[in-house]
């Protein structure tokens, strides 16, 4: 399973690359290699259904513990080949879509990895590597959001889709900590097995839901997934309808089983789910945008899951599975056709939305068939689902009659907008300000075949029944398998009824829809996009106060505030530790039999006395690097050559640099104050005292033996050098020197920045 | 300059079992240039060597970090070390170390010149 992973990102830079010169060729390799990653995948379906759970492991990091392990059972599966076969539908929609456009490599790169993070998402199984894949796709996402960088809607929508999931993401992350620590194990295959009793534990409940609501866009943080509709289609198809805001509910999913029996866990399940619900459905209702209405429609339905999920028993689980899929096949379709729609007729407003059918059939076919699955209409699979919902819940208790209430208004909302979007497709209102025609091959044919198998699905479900039932049971803690009933036709019962009553006030609404939009506008819904906006422009504000409090752009403020800081601490430390009395002046140590050793330590106290001396910057720069020179040299005499040539080298290239800054400043240092030259003499004799103190003492203990003779002894073997201190910067110690590489680009990166800054100019 | 460029990979290469190594040799080689810069400015030092600085810095990142992931691909740990048997007279021996070092030293002399040519250009 990790080459699956390897093979798409590997995709996903053969894109970056050669796009350009090659779009046609790769775009349709791409889809089919995606296409035979969900076949890979279809080759798990026997043995899962048989009941195996697949681990796989690669080494990564053995000395934290950390590997590259994938789990895979019924629910992994499920959405390994959700990812996959909508992914390639995906690419081959995209290689029309982004016809022309320039920077099309990097919108590929990007909905690759995305694909490849998805998919790593849903089959890990240690918890930090589900974390790490969780914020690539928000990563991934933003930058697919803000494709369209001109335009400063698509950046503002991208940010703010970043910020709530990956505030999400660090709710999450902290739970799943708290969670492996809890069970001693970071492994979910063992978490899940485990009898390791977490429900009760409040806080880890409250943080990994945070996560998964601002995934899924649950109520109070929905606002993102309406505005991320600035992205392209194909993104608005694949990431914000059928896999990424579904990565909430898989988690949501994948932890049922140890938190399912939890009053908190099912509560809010329920509440969050059922009021994302109710608004997601006013909203849609509302808008007019056709892909606004869409991503309403999302929120709603991921709201619908959720309650499902917080009723905890098979049958609700079992139609939240198929729910979950009859949802992505219809939501994809449509969001194809609209993206086809706004492509060719350049306008999404379904007031004005021409008479689209007559002039794109294929398109028009498609989103009708969609539309039907989003009626709930027999033959397709949507129609299962609402069946075996209708049943799950009409049997159960009060809290099952509320919702079974809400539910069904929502689908009677689903009914009358499936009505309104395909009344709008068939009879345009408008006229076509010039002919427009439909669109290749490769863009409608992924809308008509999602739409297509919605309807195979719901033909032939009896023949996928033992694969939802082995998904539906690693939902649940029983081992005991239940059985999905997933027949058109169970002759005249309850849910039918229900059913039958759910068209009829879904067109009761139709009818009477002027008045019905009149009145959801009445209800003011709070804004909560409005929320987000007020509560960004505080922190906002907040730090520039803290910024201008603690930065006051003086150097020397800066280096007083630093250099007092450390004296009080180092002070304190050895005063509190009672180290001074350890302090004492060996003289007759190796050290200073050295004869050497002496010129330099001239060399260095001359040095000091003429930097004290003068007041021209150049001549204490001059004398400054004398000293560093000195030092350089009693590197040397005491046999640290690698450390003695660093030495003299950036004391070279500091001396040039600094030559270079000092043209800019005035020729000569000037106190003004008398008091404050005394201060900043204060400080430097104290700070150089203190070290001197330190560095005594330091001299008392005897470095650990073991670790310098490791290194000796180890260089030569293991690390192929035979100079130690180089062997250790690249190969012991090599994740260091990389962190410190990083940290040197950044400080380039940074004095750029600064420069640029003054002097008003963008250079690069 | 071709002298401290010489000299630069000379300790570059020598670093395994000599002093030197890749921080110092890029170390080498950005003084030579910024002295080349100092001499004839920002300008005519860009085009002679033909520099780009960010580029050097990203490439130099990027060597070290494959040889970092390098050895995951044949079944090794993330930044363990791979030995191979090729030996070339200069060189030494060929091993994921030492493009890391390689690594080092673009990333070092890119960010070096970057910082300095962009004081310089002020």
């Amino acid at each position: 399973m990790a080459s699956v992973l390897l093979v798409i990102f590997l995709l996903s830079f053969l894109f970056l690359f050669l796009y350009k010169y090659i779009p046609n060729i790769l775009g349709f390799s791409g889809a089919f290699v995606v296409l035979g990653i969900f076949l890979y995948f279809t080759g798990y379906i026997q043995p899962i259904i048989r009941g195996e759970k697949i681990i796989e492991e690669t080494v990564w990091v053995p000395t934290l513990g950390m590997n590259i392990r994938f789990y895979l059972d019924g629910l992994s599966l499920f959405f390994a080949l959700l990812v996959s076969l909508f992914g390639s539908f995906i690419l081959l929609y995209a290689i029309g879509y982004m016809r022309g456009h320039d920077k099309a490599n990097r919108f590929f790169c990007y909905l690759t990895i995305f694909m490849g993070s998805m998919i790593g998402l849903v089959l890990s199984d240690h918890l930090v590597l589900l974390y790490v894949f969780w914020e690539i796709t928000s990563i991934s996402s933003y930058f697919l959001i803000s494709y369209n960088n001109h335009s400063k809607k698509a950046r503002k929508a991208g940010m703010q889709a970043l910020l709530t999931t990956s505030f999400g993401g660090l709710a999450l992350f902290a739970g799943l900590l708290l969670m492996a620590h809890n069970c001693q194990s970071f492994h979910l295959s063992t978490i899940l097995q485990s009898e390791h009793n977490l429900a009760g534990s409040g806080t880890i409940i409250s943080l990994i839901l945070i996560g998964c609501f601002t995934k899924s866009a649950q109520f109070p943080f929905h606002f993102w997934l309406p505005n991320a509709m600035e992205a392209p289609s194909p993104v608005s198809a694949y990431l914000h309808s059928a896999t990424m805001v579904k990565a909430g509910i898989f988690l949501i999913m994948r932890l049922n089983p140890i938190f399912g029996d939890d009053s908190l866990w099912q509560s809010s399940l329920l509440a969050i789910g059922t009021i994302s619900m109710l608004i997601g459905m006013f909203k849609a209702t509302k808008l007019y945008d056709m892909k606004g209405v869409l991503a309403s429609i999302t929120i709603s339905t991921l709201g619908a899951l959720i309650a499902m999920i917080g009723f905890g028993y098979e049958r609700a689980l079992q139609g939240a599975v198929i729910y979950l899929l009859v949802h992505a096949l219809y939501k994809a379709a449509l969001f194809l056709a609209a993206g086809n729609i706004d492509k060719q007729a350049k306008t999404r407003d379904l007031r004005k939305l021409p008479a689209v059918f007559r002039a794109m059939p294929y398109t028009g076919l498609a989103a009708l068939l969609a539309c039907l699955a989003l009626a709930g209409l027999p033959p397709f699979l949507g129609y299962i689902a609402k069946e075996i919902l209708y049943e799950a819940l009409s049997e159960n208790g009060w809290q099952a009659g509320l919702f079974l209430a809400a539910f069904i208004l929502t689908n009677a909302m689903y009914f009358m907008l499936a009505l309104k979007l395909s009344w709008g497709l068939f009879l345009g209102h408008s006229v076509l300000p010039n002919k427009i025609h439909d669109v290749g091959f490769v863009m409608w044919f992924p809308a008509m075949l999602l739409a297509l198998i919605g309807i195979i699905l719901g033909l032939g479900a009896a023949y996928f029944e033992p694969f939802f039932v082995s998904v539906v049971s690693a939902l649940t803690k029983r081992s005991d398998r239940v059985e999905i009933d997933l027949s058109l036709w169970h002759g005249i019962n309850i849910s039918f009824i229900l059913t039958v009553i759910t068209w009829l006030a879904g067109f009761l609404l139709y009818v009477k829809r002027d008045r019905l939009v009149l009145a959801i506008n009445k209800l003011k819904l709070l804004s909560f996009d409005r929320g987000y906006r007020s509560i960004l422009a505080y922190i906002r504000s907040a730090a520039l106060f803290l910024t201008r409090f603690l930065q006051s752009g003086f150097l020397t403020r800066y280096l007083k505030v630093i250099f007092g800081m450390l004296i009080v601490l180092l002070a304190w430390t050895y005063i509190e530790g009672g180290l001074f009395s350890e302090i004492r002046l060996d003289l007759e140590g190796d050290s200073f039999s050295n004869i050497y050793g002496f010129f330099p330590l001239l060399l260095i106290f001359i040095g000091t006395v003429f930097v004290l001396k003068s007041s021209s910057r150049l001549r204490i720069l001059v004398c400054l690097s004398l000293v560093g020179y000195g030092i350089a040299l009693l590197y040397a005499v005491y046999n640290a050559p690698d450390v003695s040539m660093t030495q003299f080298l950036v004391e070279t290239i500091t001396l040039v640099i600094f030559a270079i800054v000092l043209n800019r400043l005035p020729k000569s240092l000037r106190f003004p104050l008398e008091a404050r030259k005394i201060l900043i003499a204060g400080i430097s004799a104290t700070f150089g005292i203190i070290m001197a103190l330190v560095l005594l003492s330091l001299l008392q203990y005897e470095p650990n033996p073991a670790m310098k003779d490791f290194y000796i002894q180890q260089s030569f073997p293991k690390g192929h050098g035979e100079n130690v201190v180089n062997v250790m910067l690249v190969d012991f110690r090599a994740f260091d020197t990389f962190g410190e590489m990083a940290v040197l680009s950044m400080t380039a990166l940074g004095v750029v920045a600064l420069i640029n800054l003054t002097s008003g100019e963008d250079r690069f | 300059m071709p002298i401290f460029l010489a000299y630069s990979l000379y300790l570059l290469f020598r670093g395994h079992n000599n002093p030197g190594g890749g921080f110092i040799g890029a170390l080498v080689l950005s003084i030579g240039l910024v002295f080349h810069m100092i001499a004839f400015g920002v300008p005519a030092t860009r085009r002679i060597y033909k520099i780009n600085t960010m580029v050097l810095t990203s490439v130099g990142l990027l060597i070290s970090s494959l040889a970092a992931v390098s050895s995951l691909f044949f079944e090794g740990v993330f930044f363990e070390a791979i030995w191979t048997d090729i030996h070339i007279v200069g060189l030494g021996t060929l091993s994921s170390v030492l493009m890391f070092d390689v690594g080092v030293y673009l990333a070092v002399t890119g960010s070096i010149l970057k910082i300095a040519f962009s004081i310089f250009n002020e």
